[in-house]
C-alpha cells in the first residue's frame, strides 16, 4: 500500500491504516428526502444528496438556505424531522452523534470550534479518541500497550499537524493560534481518526486569496493522499470551482440544482438565487419545479 | 497575594477628579475601613494577638496596612506611576485623613456611649485605640492622624521604590507576619528540634515573635527575594520551570514531615487537610476534568463513612466486624456504585441544572440516614459509634499523626490515579467534554458514558475519604455530611485551580488548614476569609496553582 503513496508525505504509513479506496462512483453518503423543521419553521425539505466515494463535493447557496442544517442533520447534531441518511449503504440517521462519528463521519464548524484551552497537539489527540483502545486499568497501571499506544498517538498527531501545515504549533493553546491555523487544526483534528467522509463548513471563510489557494491544495491532498471523501459548504466561488467535482446548490431550504462546476456556472437560476430575482416571469418560466419547492420551503 | 495586587483594585474604581480631592477620598476610604474594622469588634479581638512580642499586635498591623495602602494609592499619578513630591504630600494627606477618621471615632466614643447599638464600641476599644496615651487626652487624639500621615508617606515611598525592592519588602514583611501569626505551629516544631539557638536566645515569646527574631526574619525574607530575583534573571525559563518543580518537591517534603515535628493539634489539622485533599481529588475528576458541577458530593463521602462504620464498629449496629483494610475496598466500591446509580438519572442534564440535581441527591442521602425508617440500621441522629481504629502489623493507628499518614497515603494513591487518567484517552475526553460537549461528541466521545465514568471515579475517591473519616473519628453522625462539606470541596478546587492536582493540595491547606489554625479569631476569620476569596477571584481567578497548560502558556506570553 505505501508504494502508491508519495514517500515524502507518508514516511512510515502511520497516516493511513487502510487501503486507499478505489475511486468508484457509488454513493458513499446518500441522503433521501431529508427534512428539518424547528417548530413551525421548515429549515430544509426534500433534500436528496448523493456524494460519490472519493469525490470532492461542494454545497453552495445563499445565507439561510439550509446548508449547515443539512450538515447538522447528517452528523446528528440535530435530529432530522424526516428522511433517511445512508453511509456506505448503512443507515445512520437516528444514531447518536458519537456513533455517527464512529461510522466515519468527521466535520468542522462554520465558526471554528476547537477546544480552546487545550494545545494543538491535545486537540488532535482528542480527535483520535475512537482509534485508541487502552482500557482504564491499563492507563492507571501504565501498561506497555498503553504507553505504546500513547507514543503512537502522539506521533500520529504530529504527522497530521504536519499534514495540514502547522507542525510548529503543536504546543500552543488553540485559543492563542491565528485564525487560519485554527481552521487547519480543526481539519487535522477531524482527519486524525481516519474518517471516510470529511464535512467542511465554510473552510475558506475569512481567508485571503493565498490562503484560499493553500486550502484548495490541502483539500486535494486530503482526497488524493488520504482517500477521504470531502463535502464542503463554501461561499468562496474561486475555491469551490477549483476544488469541487460536483456542486449542489441550496436555496430556501431545498435543492435548487446540482451539477459540475461548468454546469452550475452556466445556470441562470443559480445566479438568480444569489443575486435576487430579475423578473418573476422569467424565473418562473425557467424553473417551475424548484420554484414550487422553494415556496413550499418557506410556507 | 501581593500588596500591589490588592491596591490595584482601587485604581480601577478611581474616578477622575482634582488630585487633592481624590487623595482625600482615598484617605477617607481607608479611614472608614478602619472604623468598620474597629466597630465590628475585630480590632479588640485581634489586639490580643501579638505578632511581634510587646511591639505590634495583629490589629495594629491591620490599621497600619490600611494607612499604607491609602498612601500607596494616593502616591501614584493617574497613570499609576509614582511621581516626585506627590509621593510625600499626597501620601501624607491620605494617611492623615485616615487617621482623622479614626480619631473622630475615638472622640465620638468618648463623648457619647455607642454601646447600646454597637456592642464593640467598648472601653476596651477606646483604650486600645489610645495606644497607651491617657484615655481622652489630646495626645490620644493627635497621635493617630500623625501616625497615619507617617504611614501614608511610607506607603507613598513604597509606591515610588523600584519594584524589586518593593517585592523584597513585601516578602520580608510576609515572613514576619506568617511567623507571628502561626506562632504555635512554629513553636511546636522548634520544641521538637534540637536546640540550635542556644538556651538564651528564643525566637518566640509567649505571644508572638521576639523583636530580634522579627528583624532577622524581615531582613532574611527581603534578601531571599532579592537573591531569587537575581537568580531567576540569570537563568533560562526551562530551568525556572524546574525550580517550580523544586517548589512542589519542597511542599511535598514539608507535608510528609510536618506531623512528626509538631504537636497533636497540628497533626489533627493536617489530617483534616489530607482528608479534604482526598475528596478534592475526587471532585477534581468530576469538576476539574469533566466539568460536572456536583453539589451532592458529600453523599458519596457519607456512603464510604457509613460502610466502614457498619463493618468495623464494635457497637450494636454493626453488621460485620472486620478490619478496616477489608472495609475500605468495600466502601470504595459501594460509593462508586452509588455514584453510577445516581449518575444515570442526573448526567443527562447540563450545567446549572446538573448542580441543582446533584444538590438534591446530596440532601436525599442525608435525610435518608436521618429518617426513622433507616434508624434501626444506621442509628438515625445517634449515629454509629465505637468504630475500631485501623491496625497495621498489629499496631493500632490511633495517634493523629498515624491517621494523617493513612489519609496522606490514600491521597497519594488517588493523586497518582488521577494523574495517570488525566494524561490518557479518557482524561483527554473529559477535558474535551468540559470545553465543548457537542464537538467532543462529534469526535466519537460518548458523552453519557464518559461523564458516568468521571462521576463514578469521583464518587469512589469520595468513598475512600469517607472511609478514612469514619476510621479516624471513630464515629459517624448524619450531621457530619452537610451541604457545607460539598461546598468546601468545591471551593478548594476553585481556590487551588480547577483541574490541577497540586492546586488541590494548596487549596486544602489554605481553605481547611488555615481556618483551623486561626481558630482563636472565632467568627472573624470567616469574615476576612470571605474578603480574601472575593479579592482572590479578582486577582487570580485561575487559582493559586493553576493547571499546567495554562501556566506554560502564560510563561511564554
Amino acid at each position: 500500500m505505501p508504494d502508491v503513496l508519495p514517500p515524502n508525505r507518508l514516511p512510515d504509513g502511520l497516516l493511513l491504516d487502510r487501503p486507499l479506496p478505489i475511486p468508484s462512483r457509488a454513493p458513499l453518503l446518500d441522503v433521501r428526502g431529508l427534512k428539518k423543521a424547528f417548530g413551525g419553521m421548515i429549515a430544509i425539505q426534500n433534500v436528496d444528496l448523493s456524494i460519490a466515494e472519493g469525490s470532492v463535493h461542494a454545497i453552495i447557496g445563499p445565507n439561510g438556505a439550509g446548508k449547515t442544517t443539512a450538515f447538522n442533520c447528517i452528523t446528528a447534531f440535530v435530529p432530522p424531522t424526516a428522511g433517511r441518511i445512508f453511509l456506505g449503504g448503512e443507515r445512520i440517521d437516528g444514531l447518536p452523534a458519537h456513533v455517527v462519528a464512529r461510522h466515519g463521519v468527521a466535520r468542522t464548524y462554520q465558526n471554528v470550534r476547537l477546544f480552546p484551552n487545550m494545545t494543538a497537539l491535545e486537540n488532535v489527540l482528542v480527535g483520535q479518541h475512537r482509534r485508541l483502545h487502552a482500557t482504564f486499568w491499563e492507563a492507571i497501571l501504565g501498561s506497555g500497550r498503553f504507553r505504546r499506544e500513547e507514543a503512537e498517538a502522539r506521533a500520529r498527531a504530529m504527522e497530521y499537524l504536519a499534514f495540514v501545515g502547522i507542525p510548529q504549533r503543536a504546543g500552543d493553546l488553540a485559543r492563542h493560534m491565528p485564525y487560519g491555523d485554527q481552521r487547519r487544526l480543526e481539519i487535522a483534528r477531524a482527519l486524525v481518526a481516519g474518517p471516510r467522509i470529511l464535512m467542511l463548513d465554510e473552510p475558506a471563510a475569512g481567508m485571503n486569496p493565498a490562503e484560499g489557494r493553500a486550502l484548495v491544495e490541502l483539500i486535494e491532498r486530503i482526497r488524493a493522499d488520504l482517500g477521504v471523501t470531502v463535502v464542503l459548504i463554501e461561499h468562496h466561488m474561486r475555491v469551490v470551482m477549483a476544488v469541487a467535482e460536483r456542486i449542489t446548490v441550496f436555496n430556501r431550504g431545498a435543492i435548487l440544482t446540482e451539477g459540475t462546476p461548468g454546469e452550475i456556472q452556466a445556470d441562470e437560476r443559480v445566479i438568480e438565487a444569489y443575486l435576487g430575482r430579475r423578473s418573476g416571469q422569467v424565473a418562473a418560466a425557467a424553473s417551475p419545479e424548484p420554484q414550487r419547492q422553494m415556496e413550499a420551503g418557506i410556507a | 497575594m501581593s500588596f500591589n495586587a490588592v491596591t490595584s483594585s482601587f485604581k480601577v474604581t478611581r474616578r477622575r477628579r482634582a488630585p487633592l480631592a481624590e487623595t482625600l477620598q482615598v484617605g477617607a476610604l481607608a479611614g472608614f475601613a478602619a472604623i468598620g474594622f474597629a466597630l465590628i469588634g475585630a480590632y479588640v479581638a485581634m489586639d490580643k494577638r501579638h505578632v511581634v512580642e510587646d511591639t505590634l499586635t495583629l490589629s495594629q498591623i491591620a490599621f497600619a496596612l490600611m494607612a499604607i495602602a491609602a498612601g500607596y494609592v494616593a502616591g501614584r499619578d493617574r497613570q499609576g506611576r509614582p511621581s516626585g513630591t506627590r509621593v510625600v504630600v499626597h501620601g501624607a494627606v491620605a494617611g492623615l485623613m485616615a487617621g482623622l477618621c479614626v480619631s473622630a471615632l475615638l472622640l465620638l466614643m468618648g463623648s457619647i456611649s455607642l454601646r447600646a447599638t454597637l456592642v464593640a464600641a467598648s472601653p476596651m476599644l477606646i483604650k486600645a485605640l489610645s495606644l497607651g496615651a491617657p484615655i481622652g487626652s489630646l495626645q490620644a487624639l493627635v497621635q493617630l492622624p500623625a501616625l497615619g500621615a507617617l504611614l501614608g508617606v511610607i506607603g507613598g515611598l513604597f509606591a515610588a521604590m523600584p519594584s524589586r525592592y518593593r517585592r523584597a519588602l513585601t516578602y520580608g514583611f510576609a515572613a514576619v507576619l506568617i511567623a507571628g501569626l502561626f506562632r504555635d505551629v512554629f513553636v511546636s516544631v522548634l520544641e521538637n528540634l534540637p536546640d540550635l539557638n542556644g538556651p538564651d536566645w528564643e525566637v518566640f515569646g509567649p505571644g508572638g515573635l521576639n523583636r530580634g527574631a522579627a528583624l532577622v526574619l524581615l531582613v532574611a525574607g527581603g534578601l531571599f527575594c532579592l537573591l531569587r530575583d537575581r537568580w531567576n534573571a540569570r537563568i533560562d525559563p526551562a530551568r525556572r520551570a524546574r525550580s517550580s518543580k523544586a517548589g512542589l518537591v519542597l511542599l511535598l517534603v514539608g507535608v510528609l514531615v510536618l506531623p512528626l515535628v509538631t504537636n497533636d493539634f497540628v497533626a489533627q489539622v493536617a489530617m483534616l487537610v489530607a482528608l479534604y485533599m482526598l475528596m478534592g481529588m475526587g471532585l477534581n475528576i468530576e469538576l476539574g476534568l469533566a466539568g460536572l458541577v456536583d453539589l451532592g458530593f458529600v453523599a458519596f463521602f457519607a456512603v464510604g463513612a457509613y460502610t466502614v462504620a457498619l463493618m468495623c464498629s464494635s457497637g450494636p449496629l454493626a453488621v460485620a466486624d472486620v478490619s478496616f483494610w477489608v472495609a475500605l475496598p468495600v466502601a470504595v466500591v459501594l460509593a462508586a456504585g452509588a455514584g453510577m446509580l445516581f449518575g444515570l438519572p442526573v448526567l443527562r442534564v447540563r450545567g446549572d441544572y446538573l448542580a441543582m440535581a446533584t444538590l438534591g441527591l446530596g440532601e436525599i442521602i442525608r435525610v435518608l440516614v436521618l429518617s426513622d425508617a433507616l434508624a434501626p440500621y444506621l442509628g438515625g441522629s445517634q449515629g454509629i459509634i465505637e468504630i475500631d481504629h485501623p491496625r497495621i502489623f498489629g499496631i493500632s493507628l490511633q495517634s493523629p499523626a498515624a491517621l494523617y499518614y493513612l489519609a496522606l497515603a490514600l491521597a497519594g494513591v488517588v493523586a497518582f490515579i488521577s494523574w495517570r487518567l488525566q494524561h490518557a484517552r479518557i482524561g483527554r475526553a473529559w477535558l474535551a467534554m468540559r470545553e465543548d460537549e457537542d464537538v467532543a461528541q462529534a469526535l466519537g466521545i460518548d458523552p453519557v458514558a464518559s461523564k458516568l465514568l468521571a462521576y463514578t471515579i469521583g464518587a469512589a475517591f469520595a468513598g475512600a475519604a469517607g472511609a478514612v473519616f469514619a476510621a479516624l473519628v471513630g464515629s459517624v453522625y448524619p450531621h457530619s455530611f452537610q451541604l457545607l462539606v460539598s461546598i468546601n470541596v468545591l471551593a478548594i478546587l476553585v481556590i487551588g485551580g480547577l483541574g490541577s492536582l497540586p492546586g488541590v493540595l494548596v487549596g486544602a491547606i489554605v481553605l481547611i488548614g488555615l481556618p483551623e489554625l486561626l481558630r482563636e479569631f472565632g467568627e472573624f476569620r470567616y469574615l476576612f476569609y470571605g474578603i480574601a476569596l472575593v479579592a482572590m477571584m479578582h486577582v487570580r481567578a485561575e487559582g493559586l496553582w493553576p493547571a499546567t497548560t495554562q501556566t506554560k502558556e502564560n510563561a511564554r506570553a
